[in-house]
This record gives C-alpha cells, sequence and structure tokens, in this order.
C-alpha cells in the first residue's frame, strides 16, 4: 500500500518538474531575448544568442521529457 | 572604439556553469556502477540531474547577457559606460574626457598576466560625475593609451577651436572695418560719377556722359556687394538688427517687382504677380510687424532678382498669399533649376551653385544666407523647390503677419 503511494507520487512530481522547468525556461528566453534585441549593437549576436539558448533548452527538456516519462 | 569583458572571464564563468550542471551526471556514473544495488533509485535522481542542468543552462545564458550587454564606448570626447546589473537593472551614463583626473590600471595572477587583461579605474574631477571601473577588460594598458590619447587630441582641439575663433572674429572685424571703408569710397565716386552722368557739372561731351554712367552702375553693383558683404558679417558676428514696425508686405513687394520689371523686359522674360485682394470679412491682412527695409531689400528683392539673373528664357511668376496668420511669397521661374547637391549648400555663406557663377559671375553666393538669416529673425522661414537642374525653381518665403 505504501509502495504504491509512493509510486504514484514520483510521476506526478517528476510531471511537475518538466512543467515548471519548461515554464521557466520559456519566461526567461523572452526575458533574455527581449535584452538581447533591444539592447545589442549587432542583430545577428542577438539572434544567434536566442538560436543557441532555444537548442539547448530543446535539448535538455526533450531529456528530461524522457526521464519523467521514464518514472511513469 | 567598444570595450568589453575578456572571451577568457566568458569562458570561466561558463565553463565553469556547464561543469556545475554536469557533476551530478558523474555522480550518477558512480553510483550506477556501484555495488549496492542503487540502479533502481536512479530515475528520479536523473530528472533532479537534468533539472539542474537546465538552471545551469539559463545561468550560461545570463553571463553571455551580461558579458555581451556590459560595454564601455570610448569617443573623442566621452566614454559611455553600459552596465547590465541582473535582468531588470540597466544603468547607462558618461563621463567626459575633459573631467580626466587619473586612470589606473590592475593586472594581477598568471591568467589576467598571460590573457593580458585586468582592471581598469578612471577617477573622474567631477562633482557630478561618478568614478569608472571595469574589471576583465582586455588589454587595459592599450585602453589605458587609447584614453589618454583622446584626452589629449581633445584639449588640442579645444584649444584650436578657440584659436580659430578668436581668428574668425578677427576677420569678421576686418571685414566689417575693409567693407566700411570700400563703401564710403565707392559712395563717394558713385557721387561724382552721378554728377557728371546726370549734367549737375554743366554739359559735358556725350562719350564722357555715357562712360560716367556705364561707371556709375558699375560703382552701385559694387555698393551692393560690400552692402551684402556687410550684411553678412553682421550676421555672422550675430549683430544684425532687426527694427520691427508694422508695414504691408503686399506694397513693398509690388513696388520691387515694379522697379525690377525692366529688368526681366530686356531679358524677355514673362514678370507677373499674383496678388489677392483680401475681403475685409476674411480677416487676411498683408501687414507684416517687422523690418521693411531689411525684408524688401535682403529677401523679397533679392529673390526677385536671382529669379530674373537665373532665368535665361521663359517667365517669373510670384505670388502673395496669407494662410492664417502667416503671408507667403512665392517666386517661381522657369530658370537653370537647382541641383539636390547645390540645394544643400543653398542657403549657407558662400553657397554658390556649381554652376551658378557661370550664369551671374557678380553674386557673392551670401545674398540667400543673409535672406534666411532675416526671415527667421522675423520667425518665418524660407526654402526653395526644384525638381533638378533646367527645371526651374520655387523659392518661399512665410512670414507670421503682425
Amino acid at each position: 500500500m505504501e509502495s504504491n503511494a509512493v509510486s504514484g507520487f514520483l510521476p506526478l512530481l517528476g510531471w511537475a518538474i518538466f512543467f515548471g522547468a519548461l515554464a521557466l525556461s520559456f519566461a526567461l528566453g523572452i526575458i533574455l531575448s527581449f535584452h538581447w534585441f533591444k539592447y545589442a549593437m549587432n542583430p545577428s549576436a542577438a539572434m544567434t544568442g536566442t538560436i543557441l539558448y532555444s537548442a539547448g533548452c530543446v535539448i535538455i527538456l526533450a531529456l528530461l521529457l524522457g526521464a519523467v516519462a521514464g518514472l511513469s | 572604439m567598444t570595450v568589453r569583458k575578456h572571451w577568457v572571464i566568458l569562458a570561466r564563468d561558463s565553463g565553469a556553469a556547464i561543469v556545475a550542471g554536469l557533476i551530478p551526471f558523474l555522480f550518477m556514473g558512480l553510483l550506477s556502477n556501484a555495488p549496492y544495488g542503487f540502479a533502481a533509485d536512479l530515475s528520479i535522481l536523473r530528472v533532479i540531474a537534468l533539472l539542474w542542468l537546465l538552471v545551469c543552462w539559463m545561468v550560461v545564458a545570463m553571463i553571455w547577457t551580461a558579458y555581451y550587454l556590459d560595454v564601455w564606448i570610448v569617443t573623442d570626447k566621452h566614454i559611455y559606460i553600459i552596465d547590465q546589473i541582473g535582468l531588470f537593472n540597466r544603468k547607462v551614463r558618461t563621463l567626459s574626457l575633459d573631467h580626466v583626473e587619473e586612470i589606473s590600471v590592475r593586472t594581477e595572477g598568471f591568467l589576467q598576466t598571460y590573457f593580458d587583461f585586468g582592471s581598469i579605474e578612471i577617477h573622474t574631477a567631477s562633482p557630478t560625475e561618478e568614478n569608472a571601473h571595469f574589471e576583465g577588460m582586455p588589454n587595459p594598458a592599450y585602453v589605458r593609451s587609447l584614453v589618454l590619447d583622446q584626452i589629449e587630441h581633445f584639449v588640442k582641439l579645444e584649444k584650436e577651436n578657440q584659436v580659430l575663433s578668436t581668428t574668425t572674429k578677427d576677420q569678421e572685424k576686418l571685414i566689417h572695418l575693409v567693407g566700411h571703408e570700400v563703401k564710403s569710397y565707392l559712395t563717394k565716386s558713385a557721387g561724382a560719377l552721378a554728377a557728371i552722368a546726370e549734367g549737375d557739372l554743366g554739359s559735358v561731351p556725350q562719350p564722357v556722359q555715357q562712360m560716367a554712367g556705364s561707371a556709375l552702375q558699375e560703382t552701385r553693383k559694387g555698393v551692393d556687394t560690400v552692402m551684402d558683404l556687410l550684411q553678412g558679417s553682421d550676421a555672422a558676428k550675430g549683430t544684425l538688427t532687426i527694427e520691427k514696425k508694422p508695414f504691408d508686405a503686399k506694397a513693398s513687394i509690388l513696388a520691387i517687382a515694379q522697379a525690377l520689371k525692366p529688368n526681366a523686359a530686356a531679358k524677355g522674360l514673362g514678370f507677373n504677380l499674383f496678388a489677392g485682394d483680401l475681403p475685409a470679412q476674411a480677416g487676411g491682412t498683408y501687414i507684416l510687424n517687422g523690418d521693411e527695409a531689411k525684408l524688401r531689400d535682403q529677401v523679397f528683392r533679392n529673390l526677385i532678382d536671382n529669379a530674373i539673373r537665373y532665368t535665361p528664357s521663359g517667365s517669373i511668376r510670384m505670388d502673395i498669399m496669407t494662410n492664417g496668420r502667416i503671408i507667403r511669397f512665392e517666386v517661381k521661374d522657369s530658370g537653370v533649376g537647382i541641383t539636390p547637391a547645390d540645394m544643400q549648400k543653398l542657403f549657407t555663406e558662400g553657397g554658390h551653385g556649381a554652376n551658378s557663377t557661370a550664369v551671374n559671375p557678380e553674386s557673392t553666393g551670401f545674398g540667400l544666407s543673409i535672406a534666411k538669416q532675416i526671415v527667421e529673425a522675423h520667425g518665418g522661414r524660407i526654402w526653395a523647390e526644384s525638381a533638378s537642374a533646367g527645371t526651374g525653381a520655387t523659392f518661399i518665403v512665410e512670414l507670421p503677419t503682425a
């Protein structure tokens, strides 16, 4: 009984972590790219920064999704 | 010159964040190989380790933001210091080079010495400006010498500007003095020639009378030229005086047009002035509160005279109209026109067009510059419109009514 409760809680925690991380990376991405595009003197540096940040987040979030799915 | 932190700073901070992000995976690798059977519990640890990696990746992005947006821009007069502090705090300030008191540079440790970066501190003597400090500046000794060079250049430039300003003032005074002297001689000569040409000294032979008449005409042109130079000199010195009194602009323009009509007729030009009669109930008026002599001789006369001079054939049309509290005077000709390049310098001192001296060799190049200053002193504006060379031009003056 106790083991079932723990095994039900972990996937829920995993999904909460995943969606929290997704929201955080998206919000920070918006804030940072706003700064880059508004203040950078070279627009291509702002674009490169945005692409690199997005690519890194997509890869890590994809790995996180896989790990969370593995908890179920 | 734009200065950012040395790339080693970015590499060091980003590298540290990435290593910190990967450390949990190292532990997980060790745990999975441990002989105590931890492998079954690693799945939740993997989730936490990936979350930690994501946080570290975000830190890297913030390190890059601080690196890219913290900038010093060194110009020949100022240093613009831009500090990006966190996400929502940005500080931009200016440090004037003429207030800089001391610049100190510090390079410490192996890394800074090997990669040639360090910190720079600029102390300012200004009570309103803060000192400037920059950590991790690449090649700080070079930046220091560059700033010192700029200060030296700035001080030198200031001195040269002062000398130039004094020289210009002296030259203006000299032009004024010489102009007055020459005008005085020319006026006396004009008087003597007029006396001969107009028979005040009794009858003279016909050839002498003709020669005196011709010389009188040239002398009067000389007086006009000297007057132009004197007016230009007054405007440059800022001693242009305007004596404002109400007068009828339409009557003034009409009188000039009548006086200049023979010149247009001599070239076979069409010459028309259109001035609408204002009905009393319309509330409009041609009464201007201004310096009639200056507006008449230096503005209206100048524009009409120029139109005649720069129109080899065709016609000249003048319009005077009111628009509310504005009196608008237009002179439209079918003459040589104005190129876009000439348009840029048209209302500047000595602003001859590239080919204007070929059409009008007597032009001093001061006329339109003086006209502009007089119009602006009356709160009005003057400008020219022309499609291109050879298509004619329109000069427009707008002046506020009394």
